[in-house]
């Protein structure tokens, strides 16, 4: 692999016009929609991606990479100020961002955020730029048994990576799994639960269901509670931090990120996670760790230096294994898939202009959150106390547009309302909705790939079997799997003859 | 400037509702073409039938002197936009369309009869192509048949999905070689192209457009083209009429509009698409897809649609895939 080629072979497609103003456009837009408490980026990405499928692939792409990067640090902002995550990857960044606000320094905390949350984007993308191409060149070689392996390890880790109950993440991975089987059957053709409806012959349009889960069911919750929030009296200032806090971060930012990639990387685990777990590890290695949870700079630069990180990780197993490392991921799957561009080692070899316009685009992208958040945070501290009722009209109109938008289909917008009706009973019987999205993608990669590696034996299962645990590929996957799956028994087993509980964040 | 920034961000997110646009029509009358013309793609943008719509429509335009408006209208495998030509002014709606808007009918894809529309000429045809991987020992499509014979249901050759163009395309093969393969379907063309570049199947049918650039790496071999005419660009490639079989796969691509219109009206239009293909710019666009320009009358592209009709309902049936049938 020649890495030279890595940027240099998208160049001129990303610096073009159109391109440079979506992707800008779409980084505002991040900012602005992550900023304001209750607009997820996932929301965004689910609702806006319909629009952009009129636009050249490339452009359609680096609108939603903006919204991804811009959003995810969009969440500090109201974090810091307001004490509530703009995002719910935000959640660590208020335990110190909003203590620094009570002390009169919002600008600061703000900055560390920004700075923090630029240096976490910009690692994770060249570790994106240098290990994708590896990864989808070794994935190349992958027979239909490994990914039904890799397929079966992205469900295990969704019950046991996710918030809560593992039961409920588990019912809401099934649903997924099944709601995935929906439509034509992979290998005969023959119509599955489409109750003779030619709408559902090609199974339930991804976006149209994420627009319904993740899109209207946010609006529905939120319809319970429409206060507006306080107005922001902070006066923003001193918001570039010095050179001299930035270098007593750094450390700190580089440990955050690695976390951060590494957790955005794994199917099922998102931001959020990522900076739990990275604030935590700072916790235990700071030297002022008493300070953290009242103020402190330090906290503020691992929660936000992770969860920016995440984007890379994500974008990492969604580009080379076309796998998704989170919901917003799995989107972007369903937007690349109505270009007829199907992410994984395939689309590295077919169309490497693409990728790498991605990873330039990434790049600009972060630096376009560090001068858009340094420049503007005063503009979007003030976004933050946009009336609701307004806002949310106008995102469910965008949504049910949308809907409609993605095959011109009412059926479609019926799919949506349904979807948001379920996603809000998810939510209030705090099941969580991330592994269903997960579950929905996954689910034809596991069974496509399980009965393509029987077909391929003429239906001998032992010789398939033979075959999962011969290829050292799909062998260690299958390791992982067992491992993940006798972890938590392990961990109540040593706890139980130690007396002590091991760390856990 | 609390209500400023509010109504900025309103706007943001309003403006991108405006990307997505409408067509609008209007009635005329007599001498044809007597208005404009909605050249309907019944897909999204961006794929082969989008592109070659999008590079006919401005040399018709420049012949037929009204304008010709090409519109995405996707949804239902492309049925959705055949429905909508069905019902509008003949000779006034029309859409490109291959082989699949046939097969839609009978694999339950979409509620539509294809005699609510009628033919009217073949723009394009794309070639078929057998490969296998580089290293792999068959040499001949001769090779193959005769694994396959002694072997039945042995040899694994992959397509890009259970019901499409390439799983016929093998099945009409072992039908007339009267061989049994095991067709192995993928997710698309390509992984179909990876797995046989990794041994995974043995063979695979695709078009030629799509093979290229695994055949330029040097990942995969093409036996033969599915085809009675060796293609341009690989003059080296043997033909399988040249083998000795009559596996003719031509992948066609023609204009459909509503069912019922006056014949010379119908003669006019394909006489226009007759004319606008011979453009310099078309053609190169049409070459550098590797397609070939190809045209067929609207009687004998109607002729070509009956018998396809007839084939692919009872092909589809013998392969268990039939579950609807509009007539």
């Amino acid at each position: 692999m020649n890495f030279g080629l890595l940027y240099t072979e998208g160049l001129n497609l990303v610096f073009q016009t159109d391109v440079l103003m979506f992707l800008f456009a779409g980084v505002l837009l991040g900012i602005s929609i992550g900023c304001i408490p209750g607009l997820t980026v996932i929301m965004a990405v689910a609702v806006l991606t319909p629009f952009t499928y009129d636009l050249r692939p490339l452009v359609a792409i680096l609108t939603l990479i903006g919204i991804y990067c811009g959003g995810n640090y969009g969440g500090s902002i109201s974090a810091c100020l307001v004490n509530v995550p703009g995002t719910p990857s935000a959640i660590m960044t208020t335990l110190d961002g909003y203590p620094l606000t009570t002390k009169g320094k919002a600008g600061l905390a703000i900055g560390t955020a920004t700075v923090s949350s630029f240096l976490g984007g910009l690692f994770s993308v060249f570790v994106l730029t240098f290990l994708s191409p590896v990864v989808a060149r070794f994935a190349l070689n992958f027979i239909s048994a490994e990914y039904f392996a890799l397929g079966v390890l992205g469900i295990s880790l969704i019950a046991y990576l996710g918030k809560g109950s593992s039961t409920k993440g588990f019912l809401s991975g099934l649903l997924g799994l099944f709601l995935a089987t929906i439509g034509a059957d992979p290998m005969i053709g023959y119509p599955r639960f489409t109750f003779g409806s030619s709408h559902l012959i090609t199974g339930l349009e991804f976006i149209t269901v994420m627009i319904g889960l993740l899109g209207i069911a946010e609006i529905l919750i939120q319809a319970e509670s429409l206060n507006v929030l306080d107005k922001v009296q902070q006066t923003l200032k001193g918001i570039i931090p010095s050179f001299m806090i930035i270098r007593s971060l750094a450390g700190v930012i580089m440990r955050s990120s690695v976390v951060g990639v590494i957790i955005g990387a794994i199917p099922g685990a998102g931001g959020t996670i990522a900076s739990i777990v990275a604030y935590g590890q700072q916790k235990r290695v700071s030297r002022n760790p008493e300070q953290m949870g009242e103020g402190s700079l330090e906290g503020v630069a691992a929660a936000e230096g992770a969860n920016n990180a995440c984007t890379g990780g994500a974008m990492l197993t969604m580009l080379s294994l076309g796998i998704p490392g989170d919901a917003v991921t799995g989107v972007m799957i369903g937007a690349l898939m109505i270009h007829g561009l199907s992410p994984g080692p395939v689309l590295f070899k077919e169309n490497f202009e693409l990728v790498s316009s991605i990873f330039i685009g990434m790049l600009l992208a972060n630096m376009l959150v560090l001068v858009l958040g340094l420049g503007g945070a005063k503009f979007f501290a003030k976004m933050i106390s946009a009336p609701k009722r307004f806002l949310n009209t106008a995102i469910l109109s965008l949504a049910v547009i949308g809907s409609f938008a993605v095959q011109n289909s009412f059926f479609d917008v019926g799919v949506t309302l349904l979807f948001g009706v379920l996603g809000y009973v998810m939510v209030k019987f705090d099941i969580p909705r991330a592994p269903l999205v997960l579950g929905l993608i996954l689910g034809p990669l596991i069974e496509n790939n399980l009965r393509r590696s029987l077909l391929l034996v003429n239906g001998d299962v032992s010789q398939f079997l033979r075959t999962l645990v011969t290829r050292p590929i799909s062998a260690s996957i299958l390791l992982i799997i067992v491992l993940l799956f006798f972890y938590p028994i392990l961990k109540k087993f040593i706890s139980d003859k130690f007396g002590k509980t091991p760390e856990n964040v | 400037m609390g209500k400023k920034a509010f109504l900025i961000v309103f706007l943001t997110l309003m403006s991108f509702g405006l990307l997505v646009a409408g067509g609008a029509k209007d009635a005329g009358s007599a001498e044809y073409p007597s208005k404009n013309i909605d050249f309907l793609i019944g897909y999204s943008a961006g794929g082969g039938n989008d592109l070659i719509t999008r590079a006919i429509a401005p040399p018709m335009e420049k012949l037929m002197g009204v304008s010709v408006v090409p519109s995405n209208l996707p949804g239902g495998s492309g049925s959705i936009a055949a429905k909508k030509i069905a019902t509008e002014d003949p000779g006034y709606a029309m859409g490109l369309y291959s082989r699949s808007i046939v097969l839609i009918q009978y694999t339950g894809y979409g509620d539509f009869n294809i005699k609510t529309l009628d033919p009217v000429a073949q723009l394009v045809e794309d070639t078929a192509v057998l490969l296998v991987a580089a290293d792999s020992s068959y040499q001949s499509i001769e090779d193959i048949f005769t694994y396959a014979k002694r072997n039945p249901g042995k040899l694994k050759v992959g397509n890009g999905g259970t019901g499409g163009l390439w799983h016929l395309a093998a099945a009409l093969i072992a039908k007339e070689g009267g061989i049994k393969i095991e067709h192995i379907p993928y997710d698309g063309g390509r992984p179909a192209l990876i797995a046989t570049a990794a041994g995974e199947i043995e063979a695979t049918i695709t078009n030629l457009a799509e093979a290229e650039s695994l055949v330029a790496t040097g990942d995969l071999r093409m036996l033969a083209v599915l085809s009675s005419k060796r293609n341009p660009a690989f003059p080296d490639v043997p033909t399988v009429t040249e083998q000795g079989f009559k596996f003719e796969y031509p992948v066609w691509r023609g204009v459909f509009t509503a069912a019922g219109g006056a014949e010379e009206d119908i003669d006019a239009l394909a006489g226009y698409i007759e004319e606008a293909i011979k453009d310099p710019k078309f053609v190169e666009f049409v070459e550098n897809s590797g397609l070939q320009v190809s045209f067929k009358g609207p009687q004998e592209f109607g002729e070509l649609i009956e018998k396809e009709n007839e084939i692919y309902a009872e092909l589809l049936d013998e392969l268990g895939l039939k579950v609807s049938d509009p007539n």
